[in-house]
């Protein structure tokens, strides 16, 4: 029964997510944004990287048991569902790494294991989920949280605006690191720990956005004429002013991302990152600053963590930037 | 020989649509001591002429093809960029449209005027700061501005600060590229009056692009007409206004609104100038020409056909194609006439001038104040934008506000519509006051008062279909059934204001800015309003866009008995269209009565200001 | 100009106000005293005799109201107290700990000025030729490689490998700078990406102004358009994005100074962390705090100063 919940959840946003995307394509904005997009070959790269991202996220989220008392094991789980070797062995190497007599390996491994014999390309997909879960869902607390106040704080004025900026300016004067590392230090160590804690930090630059943005369209006229026809405050903030803000909105959420799945890494490095059990890069990169003070070095741990990460926020960089460009011309000069 | 001889210069412009080409084959000749204006609607190709002179096309975009541009014998287009530069500014010097931004807002005025003479070793030291101060008092501008910075001084100061910035190093040739589109008439008249005067006192030429015929007119020696990328026709400023020839300047001139026009439609010039990306094959204004022929659509026009006493491009006066003759005499593009109304002065003032009749808007000691700084820790102060102000429209009738910008006309027009709260003061439609009307009362108000605005890319919203923002008003106030009712009820309003029923699934940016215009029309007419307030509807669109939207407006005020306040600043419009006239200045109304009576014997001095600060075509 | 300071001090007290509750409601409401007890007691299940006698010893026996009034007060008035894990009274760790960390902060904050301002500078006047195009690759994927990757990697090779620099540790005096090399070097890289490209986004926004136009038409060269026209105005969203970096430098201090055994605050934050020690994380949190909005302050006026459109009234 929880099976199918946990399963159905990935597969809903992943329809949803499709669904989306082809409703906005309908768009002309959006339809011709996509058009630029595809003339630009590195912008298609980076979304088939990501996408190949999300693949192996999804894949890690599609589980389920064999039996009552087993863990539920994931699709890839289940690929690399071969024993584990005793202890470090270097890439494709066919016996263990440093022990005074290295023993032999039940196979071969494609960068090697871990110290506690672990496949480190297994490892290494097994930190995408967790790094698509930190980008995505503190994405999905910040944003509607950020939509929501900006827009009210910028369209009403006054009051409501004074409330939501001294709410923001008092967050936004604690420095994020300082407030995150506050916050998980009391809410222990964990995935939906941390997206909260991220989602409160990163929701006050959204928030600030589109509390801008909803200004200068409030005084355009095209809502001052649909107040002239007596349209009510809140069509016009969901059907003029919305669409309006959405692709500065999509930009700033784009761009977002990468920096969330960096913060992890840092955070991990503090010991305030996903707990010690969950694949992540960050907690991957963490273990590795001990082998390499190691001599000979051990160092496939490292450079698979931080590669996979390095190509996925260099793509969602990349991304960010073409989608900028497709969006407005203007602001490429 | 001429100091600026231009030879078929050709300019093109690498866009995501294809190859631009604003500049595709201009000739002319300017002497030492002459006015040479370019007139034309935007996007023909007259700006990027002028920056091609000086080779500040932009980069790395766009690139000078071909052509010469002989200055005092010496080929510019021979040159590189840093062997044109000592000529930039000191020979041949600029001044733009936009004086809000064309000064370096972080340097002083005293700080960018000696720029200009250090960068040409012209002058250093006390002798740039003495030259600078001569210049800003030769424009008027007081010897305090130096250590200002451009934010501390009006617009009209700006422009005079550029004008002093460009002929500080006494230039031979200046180029104004619309030195005045941004001022208001008065400032425009005294910035038009001092570039002349320098002028006569330095013997430099000048190059005076603009669109406004009445400033060509009165200053210009010679006129150039340019349409999309070519020039069409030209010839002295004299000869052009006495005998136009080329259809294109005819329409331009006849679609001017004025007095004597005053109850008849104007002269359209219907759709829009092509893009630049895709200029027409054979004669370029075919598709909005009204003496188009056969020939038209297959053959280029000659420069200079043989029968035109001046250069006209066009097929007409060339006997090769036009085997009619229709040319013998210069066409006269008639205005034809609608309605019944035969006498233009007395025609709206008969149908509604009954004894009696009660006003449909009264406004009443209207006032609003403005917080002009206040934050939690100072105290406010504030402003009066609207001090006072007294009117009443009768039904079916036209008021025009008009005034300065910044005299408070559109803060009335939005406190009458319900958009502002007034300080004091009452407004009453129907007799009832606005603001006393609550809840649905008040929405019901949205139905009979309707308003227009000036900035036909701002006042629709860009991410809704023509059909989504029809249906929504009509939707909100609940008129028709939904469905097949309001579909047909949507393309009945687009063809009232002249568009076709295709225009409904399209986006705003689809549309030319007075088919915008058009659409904004429809959306306030869609709740069958009886009032409506036109905030400078015309403003921001071309002379030859504004005489449609002015004669759309005239035909619907007739056939839906409509009552309009006309917000503007163009008393041209104002003479032609309003029935009568309220003059604000600082807010308060200065003057206010019949519009032929006011404008044939003004009372206040303001308004001889006003009226005499307007440029008129002589012709 | 003093009144537009005392006015911008006075409203930051409200804003302080906010972030003592925000701290209140995390460190008392969220978590109670009880279960900080417990986490730093080391007896697996500690009895209800020795939490209560730990809450006496760290001051955190008092009824919630109380609690609230003293956290407040002794916020305001900076003191914080003693360290929930070694007693330490917390201001002499931080008057110990300030002067290693201006050092490596301030030297990362003017490197890392200096050096993104130069690359936007050279990426700005080649803009448009392969000059620019490197440059702005090179920011992109510097902006995709993780701080602490960069730090790891930059320790192993230039300590270790190419035994240029202690790998780390402290000494105070003229030696300090010799530890501080590695360290800031590393911080001013791990900003240099996402800087450059920044700041050289704000001078090409600039030099499609119009006033640049105008300047072209005066026969200003090139490189006096850059340097003096454009940089002037750049130096306005410059200023403000610094602001903005003041955060980031305190991220850097931190895992710069716990990896290269800097004595700094960061370093301290870190080992609070680790010890659970609520109280000097608390601290942290305010002075911080204080730290950003002194920041925010200064910023504002040296805004002010580069923008004659603001007047400070
Ligand atoms: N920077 C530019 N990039 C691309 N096209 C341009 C640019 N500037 C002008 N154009 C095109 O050149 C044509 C003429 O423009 P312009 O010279 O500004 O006309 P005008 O001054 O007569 O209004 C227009 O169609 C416009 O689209
Ligand atoms: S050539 Fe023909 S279409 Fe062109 S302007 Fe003359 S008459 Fe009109
Ligand atoms: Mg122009």
């Amino acid at each position: 029964m929880l099976d199918w919940l946990s399963n159905l959840f990935p597969v809903l946003v992943v329809v949803v997510g499709f669904w989306s995307v082809r409703r906005a394509l309908r768009q002309p904005l959006w339809a011709e944004a996509w058009r630029r997009l595809k003339a630009n070959r590195l912008a298609l790269i980076a979304l088939s990287v990501i996408g190949v991202y999300a693949l192996v996220g999804f894949c890690d989220s599609i589980a389920w048991r064999n039996d009552k008392n087993a863990n539920s094991l994931s699709l890839i789980d289940r690929a690399f569902s071969r024993p584990a070797e005793p202890t470090y062995s270097a890439p494709l190497a066919n016996k263990t790494f440093g022990e005074p007599t290295p023993r032999a390996l039940q196979g071969r491994h494609l960068l090697g294991t871990d110290g506690t014999g672990q496949d480190v390309v297994y490892l290494t997909l097994k930190g995408c989920r967790t790094a698509l879960i930190i980008g995505g869902f503190t994405l999905l607390i910040a944003t509607p949280l950020a939509l929501l106040l900006g827009m009210l704080a910028g369209y009403f004025g006054k009051r409501v605006d004074d409330a939501v900026q001294y709410t923001y300016t008092v967050l936004d004067s604690i420095p994020n690191i300082l407030l995150l590392i506050a916050m998980l230090l009391v809410l222990g160590r964990g995935l939906p720990q941390l997206c909260v804690a991220l989602g409160i930090t990163s929701w006050v630059g959204l928030c600030r956005l589109a509390r801008g943005e909803t200004l200068k369209h409030r005084e355009r006229e095209y809502v001052r004429a649909a107040r002239a026809l007596g349209i009510s405050h809140g069509r016009i903030l969901m059907h003029h002013i919305l669409p309006n803000l959405l692709p500065i909105i999509v930009i700033s959420v784009t761009l977002g991302f990468s920096g969330l799945v960096l913060s992890e890494a840092i955070l991990s490095y503090l010991q305030l990152g996903v707990a010690a059990g969950t694949g992540s890069w960050g907690n991957m990169i963490d273990a590795s600053r001990l082998e390499l003070a190691r001599d000979p070095v051990i160092w496939w741990n490292l450079a698979a963590a931080s590669a996979a990460l390095f190509i996925l926020v260099l793509a969602f960089n990349l991304f960010g930037d073409a989608l900028r460009d497709a969006i407005d011309p203007r602001l490429n000069s | 020989m001429a100091l600026l001889k231009v030879e078929n210069l050709r300019t093109t412009i690498r866009t995501r649509n294809g190859l631009s080409r604003p500049v595709d084959g201009v000739s002319f000749e300017v002497e030492a001591g002459q006015t040479l204006a370019i007139v034309g609607e935007s996007g023909c190709g007259k700006s990027m002429t002028a920056l091609s002179l000086l080779q500040l096309v932009p980069e790395p975009a766009g690139r000078i093809q071909s052509g010469h541009v002989w200055f005092e014998g010496r080929d510019l287009l021979g040159l590189t960029w840093e062997e044109m530069r000592p000529l930039r500014g000191r020979d041949m010097a600029m001044i733009f449209q936009e004086p809000m931004t064309s000064l370096n807002p972080t340097l002083t005025v005293g700080q960018q005027i000696i720029e200009s003479m250090t960068v040409h070793r012209t002058a250093r030291g006390k002798e740039a700061h003495r030259r600078a101060l001569e210049s800003l008092e030769r424009v008027g501008v007081r010897a305090t501005a130096m250590k200002q910075y451009p934010h501390e001084l009006s617009g009209g100061m700006r422009q005079r600060v550029m004008i002093a910035m460009a002929l500080v190093n006494r230039p031979k040739f200046l180029i104004a590229d619309e030195p005045t589109t941004a001022l208001d008439v008065t400032v425009q008249a005294q910035i038009l009056s001092l570039i002349s005067e320098l002028q006569k006192e330095t013997g430099m030429a000048v190059l005076l692009i603009t669109h406004d015929l009445g400033v060509v007119s009165e200053v210009a020696d010679k006129v150039a007409v340019m349409y999309a990328g070519q020039i069409v026709e030209s010839a002295s400023a004299r000869e052009l206004f006495a005998k136009p020839l080329h259809p294109y300047t005819q329409a331009l001139l006849a679609s001017l609104p004025s007095r004597s026009r005053r109850g008849r439609d104007l002269a359209t010039l219907e759709g829009r100038v092509p893009e630049a990306t895709a200029w027409p094959a054979a004669c370029r204004f075919e598709q909005r020409c009204l003496h188009r022929f056969a020939a038209c659509a297959l053959h280029a026009p000659k420069e200079a056909p043989p029968e035109a006493s001046h250069p006209a491009r066009c097929h007409l006066y060339d006997p090769q194609f036009n085997t009619t003759k229709v040319a013998a005499q210069p066409l006269v593009t008639r205005p034809s006439r609608i309605g019944t109304n035969t006498d233009g002065d007395s025609g709206s003032a008969a149908q509604t001038g009954q004894q009696g009749s009660r006003a449909l808007v009264e406004v009443r000691g209207l006032t609003k104040d403005f917080p002009v700084r206040g934050s939690i820790l100072t105290r406010a102060q504030y402003q009066r934008a609207v001090d006072d102000v007294n009117f009443s429209i009768p039904r079916g009738r036209t008021l025009a506000l008009v005034g300065e910008s910044g005299s408070g006309k559109s803060t009335v027009g939005l406190m009458i519509l319900d958009l502002l709260d007034p300080t004091g003061g009452e407004i009453l439609l129907d007799g009832r006051p606005v603001s006393a009307r609550r809840g649905p009362d008040r929405f019901a108000l949205r139905r009979q008062m309707q308003i227009v605005f000036q900035d036909p890319y701002a006042s629709l919203n860009a991410r809704m279909t023509v059909r989504e923002m029809l249906h929504e008003a009509l939707g909100v106030h609940s008129i028709g059934t939904k469905g097949e009712d309001r579909e047909n009820r949507a393309g009945a309003l687009l063809e009232d204001v002249g568009l076709s029923r295709s225009a409904l699934d399209r986006y705003p940016h689809q549309f030319s800015g007075g088919q915008r215009q058009r659409i904004a029309i429809a959306r306030a007419l869609s709740v069958n309003p009886k009032f409506i307030v036109l905030d400078e509807p015309t403003s921001a669109l071309d002379v030859s866009v504004q005489s449609q939207i002015l004669n759309l407006l005239r035909r619907l005020q007739q056939e839906h008995d409509l009552t309009y306040l006309f917000i503007t600043h163009n008393l041209g419009v104002v003479d032609y269209f309003a029935d009568e006239v309220a003059v604000m200045q600082r807010g308060k109304i200065v003057e206010y009565g019949e519009a032929n009576t006011l404008f044939d014997a003004p009372q206040q001095d303001y308004t001889r200001n006003l009226l005499s600060a307007v440029p008129t075509v002589v012709q | 100009m003093l009144r537009y300071l005392l006015r911008r001090v006075l409203y930051a007290v409200p804003v302080l106000l906010g972030v003592s509750l925000a701290t209140f409601i995390l460190f008392y409401g969220i978590f109670p005293p009880e279960q900080i007890a417990r986490r730093n007691l080391s007896a697996k299940n500690p009895t209800s005799q020795q939490i209560q006698e730990w809450l006496v010893a760290h001051d955190y026996n008092h009824p919630l109201p109380q609690q609230f009034k003293k956290h407040m007060t002794e916020l305001m008035l900076l003191r914080f107290g003693r360290s929930d894990s070694t007693g330490e009274e917390i201001w002499t760790r931080i008057k110990t700990g300030a002067g290693p960390s201006t050092i490596i902060a301030g030297l990362v904050f003017t490197a890392s000025l200096a050096t993104r301002l130069f690359f936007a500078l050279w990426s700005a006047y080649f803009r448009a030729t392969y000059v620019d195009t490197w440059i702005t690759l090179v920011s992109v994927f510097l902006m995709s490689v993780v701080y602490i990757v960069l730090v790891i990697a930059g320790q192993y090779l230039m300590g270790k490998v190419l035994r240029l620099f202690p790998l780390a540790g402290y000494q105070s005096g003229w030696t300090a700078f010799r530890f501080a090399v590695l360290p800031v070097i590393i911080g001013v890289i791990s900003g240099l990406g996402g800087g450059t490209r920044l700041f050289r986004t704000f001078m090409l926004e600039e030099m499609n102004q119009d006033y640049v136009r105008t300047a072209r038409a005066k026969g200003v060269p090139e490189s006096r358009i850059l340097f003096v026209h454009v940089l002037k105005n750049a130096a306005i969203p410059i200023i403000t994005s610094t602001v903005l970096a003041i955060p980031a430098l305190m991220l850097g201090s931190l895992v710069l100074e716990s990896f290269f055994g800097i004595p700094g605050l960061g370093s301290y934050t870190v080992d609070a962390i680790n010890a659970q020690d609520f109280a000097v994380v608390r601290a942290m949190v305010f002075l911080g705090t204080l730290l950003y909005i002194a920041g925010a302050i200064l910023t504002d006026v040296c805004y002010a100063l580069a923008d004659p459109r603001i007047r400070l009234e």
